[in-house]
């Protein structure tokens, strides 16, 4: 008799719980319980301590903790992967660069592809710069240009891998202006910068932030204007080649959110944009904030992932 | 020198202080755990430093660093199965040393060896830092590609009675790394159109099957009524004159742990392969290494916690990490507002003798609680079979899951289980796979890399004066042997024409 009762206060206990969670999970009153946020890179790197600063103003926003949950792996993809498969009730989200995106869908047998997200806002973008060797005769990128016109296949440049955001940028650079340079592929910027440190390769697309950080010479930026760390390097624009590359993202979650608590996000990703904090936190990553809403962020990687999709194609990195 | 009385007061801050011993004591257990090593002990300590002041975060992640390099080796001595796979060569000896029942001595050399090795390379890494950072950067792809292959030919050395097994097994850990994407053209290689395969088989997941599971199952198949082998728990520091007499090695293996540290990319791992090789080639015990030579020991573990003043150099120095430990120490000093770089030197001298400080008092924290916790671990070996096998296959699946939270680094555990197994009961030694599977990628990467610049000649790469001395090396490792056993029987042909 007793085992009944307690089978059965059990049973209704259980149906309380449920009730409890589903109702918790109801739009209205989003968030009503801590907010889970996938990097999908390991912990300590820039795409982590950005998404660290981002959760911070999204907890003060909330009144609820958002915690960083990092899973790493395949380039980004492990992580992008999970984010695609997540429950959609927008308590577990991404924050995430580009390249996962718009490049590797392009490159590898991905369980997903830029359709597969709801695209909640840019958060962030860093222009990249070109910088030479330490005893690279170039000081100008018409210098670079010209030598590389007459002696093609003579000079290096390095990226963090093959099909990375430096990489495609640069070929999409030498295929505009007509130019030969040979690539050499590293395992992040990491030994990349340290190989152009060495004078072991002869340029490196890398973040201005980069070139601040470890004093390299640099002869330009890819940027429309001029960037504020570095006020005395041109643009490439400036000095007659019209092009630009950076390092982006946002803010991401599983397609098939409701509308309610998309907004919701959407709300604390503007209220996080005009924070003083987190530009700072930015800019220190040699980041800027740069916020672009759900529609134009998402347009954004639609037209990036095209464009890189054909250079991969062109460039056989896809079997 | 005001920076210096600066930096010293930090240390002896009791926030420091404090995070010094829980960092080392933490840092030993997790590096003990097999299949928990630095990284993840590094990692789960990054939230807290959210919350702690700038100096105590600094110092619970130094000393989590050098407590989980150290830890490894008791895994390594007591269980037969690396801790972290920095610890991987400390194996070769200190586990026969623990079977033949001086677990005590081992563990007491492994400590001593840590101890020196990390005390001396901080002193190096203080005095040297800015110096030997510009030596690295001598280090470019053809470089990198001589040096990667020096240190393949530890696998003679590790192969003992079998080298043809030997190198058939290294060759099996070469292949193993290249599955997941090509490094050079971003082709995705072996896959089986899988995408969890596509990102490449995980070095932790991949060591922790090949030796702690592959080891439960080993027990397994064994058919032996639970009478262990009687192990004399505790810790004993070797005797003063037996110290004078492998000082040299200590010495030795501390520098290469240093000068392998300080080259990006490379990391502990690679370093105490290197330098047992080296021990192996010079010592005058050379015979015994691999049946518990306390050389091999030293060896391994001077170099392995040398390997964490070295990689630091070049981290501080230059902002570029040695290794990936070293990685995520750079990223928790950014967060920290402290950005590693040329200009850190000059503009927060006060933060880097810090560093320095903490290091070297994590070090003496370090010895004291070997000594006081290696006899409770050396209790493991007492724990029945039946207990301790379960526990294993717990930690470790506890301890690759909560890495990445990925069910797929759990299978690849299980099948490098089998694979680990496999090989054993076929009489493959395991440690050339290891050796083939960490550096295959440098190998192959530089390789390829050096080819690029040098327009697909690999003439010129000899014209590299680096690379140049490390081919030699090579050769003469390889040839050494040979040549020794000739000129053996010639001077024994002419003893035997005098008699």
């Amino acid at each position: 008799m007793t085992k009944k009762i307690s089978q059965i206060s059990a049973k209704f206990f259980i149906t309380l719980v449920l009730i409890f969670l589903s109702g918790s999970a109801i739009a209205g009153d989003f968030p009503s319980k801590p907010i889970t946020v996938i990097v999908p890179f390991p912990a300590g790197g820039s795409t982590d301590i950005m998404a660290r600063s981002i959760s911070v103003e999204l907890t003060d926003y909330f009144g609820k903790n958002v915690v960083v949950s990092n899973t790493g792996g395949g380039a980004g993809t492990v992580g992008l992967a999970s984010i695609a498969r997540i429950r959609k009730d927008g308590y577990t989200i991404g924050i995430v660069p580009a390249a996962p995106l718009v490049n590797q869908p392009h490159m590898r047998k991905t369980p997903y592809d830029h359709n597969s997200f709801d695209y909640i806002c840019q958060v962030f973008s860093s222009a990249y710069g070109l910088a030479v060797k330490p005893n690279s005769p170039f000081s100008t990128l018409n210098g670079l240009v010209d030598y590389a016109k007459v002696h093609p296949n003579e000079l290096t440049y390095g990226s963090p891998g093959p099909g990375s955001l430096p990489h495609l940028a640069m070929e999409q650079f030498l295929e505009k202006f007509d130019l030969k340079i040979k690539h050499v592929p590293f395992t992040g910027d990491g030994p990349g910068v340290t190989a152009l440190l060495g004078n072991h390769v002869d340029m490196y697309l890398m973040p201005t932030s980069v070139v601040v950080e470890k004093e390299v010479k640099a002869v330009a930026v890819f940027s429309e204007d001029r960037v504020d760390s570095l006020p005395d390097l041109p643009t490439a624009k400036e000095q007659g080649y019209d092009i630009t590359a950076s390092w982006w993202g946002g803010i991401i979650g599983p397609k098939g959110i409701p509308e309610k608590v998309k907004e919701r996000l959407s709300a604390a990703c503007v209220e996080a944009s005009k924070s003083k904090r987190l530009k700072n936190a930015l800019n220190k990553l040699g980041s800027e904030m740069q916020y672009l809403d759900p529609v134009n962020f998402k347009a954004q990687v639609e037209s990036v992932s095209e464009t890189n999709g054909r250079l991969i194609k062109k460039l056989l990195l896809t079997k | 020198m005001n920076e210096l009385f600066i930096a010293v007061n930090m240390v002896l801050e009791s926030a420091s202080l404090i995070a010094i011993t829980v960092g080392v004591f933490a840092g030993i257990i997790i590096g003990a755990l097999p299949g928990l090593g630095s990284i993840l002990g590094i990692t789960m300590a990054l939230p807290l430093t959210f919350v702690l002041p700038k100096e105590a975060s600094i110092a619970l992640l130094l000393a989590l660093y050098c407590g989980s390099v150290y830890g490894g080796s008791i895994a390594a001595i007591l269980i037969n199965t690396p801790g972290t796979p920095q610890s991987a060569a400390t194996l070769f000896d200190g586990h026969p040393m623990a079977k033949k029942g001086r677990a005590d001595l081992a563990l007491g050399w492994a400590t001593t060896a840590s101890f020196a090795g990390g005390v001396i390379s901080t002193i190096i890494l203080a005095a040297a830092a800015p110096l030997l950072a510009s030596f690295g950067l001598r280090f470019g792809p053809v470089e990198y590609f001589a040096l990667g292959l020096f240190a393949l030919t530890c696998i003679v050395s590790v192969a003992r009675e079998n080298i043809i097994k030997g190198v058939l097994a290294g060759l099996f850990g070469l292949f193993a790394a290249v599955v997941g994407q090509d490094p050079l053209t971003g082709d995705i290689r072996f896959d089986f159109n899988s995408f969890e395969l596509s990102a490449g088989i995980g070095l932790v997941p991949f060591l922790v099957g090949l030796f702690a599971l592959s080891e439960v199952f080993w027990r397994l198949s064994e058919k032996h009524s639970g009478q262990n082998i009687v192990i004399r728990a505790g810790f004993k520091i070797p005797s003063f004159s037996e110290l004078r007499q492998r000082f040299s090695v200590m010495i030795k293996s501390t520098l290469i742990g240093t000068w392998v540290g300080a080259l990006p990319g490379i990391g502990a791992t690679a370093a105490s392969m290197v330098s047992y090789a080296e021990a192996k080639r010079s010592s005058p015990n050379s015979s015994r290494f691999g049946t518990g030579e306390p050389d091999g020991i030293i060896a391994s573990e001077s170099a392995n916690n040398a390997v964490t003043g070295g990689a630091l150099v070049p981290t501080l120095s230059l902002g570029i990490p040695g290794d990936p430990i070293t990685a995520v120490m750079l990223g928790a000093l950014v967060i920290q507002g402290v950005t590693p770089g040329p200009r850190l030197f000059t503009e927060r001298p006060d933060i880097v003798y810090f560093i320095f400080l903490t290091l070297f008092a994590a070090n003496f924290a370090m010895f004291i609680f070997g000594a006081l916790l290696a006899p409770i671990f050396s209790r493991i070996l007492r724990i029945p079979e039946q207990l301790l096998m379960p526990c294993i296959i717990v930690l470790v699946a506890l301890g690759i899951y909560s890495i990445n939270v990925d069910p797929f680094d759990l299978l690849v555990v299980f099948v490098s289980g089998i694979v680990g197994f496999v090989l054993r009961y076929n009489g493959f030694p395991l440690a050339p796979v290891v050796i083939g599977f960490v550096l295959s990628p440098l190998i192959e990467q530089s390789l390829r890399q050096g080819l690029i610049l040098t327009d697909e000649s690999f003439l010129q790469f000899f014209t590299h004066p680096i690379a140049l001395v490390l081919f030699i090396a090579t050769a003469l490792f390889l040839v050494w042997p040979a040549v020794r056993k000739y000129v053996k029987r010639k001077r024994s042909a002419k003893i035997l024409e005098i008699v």
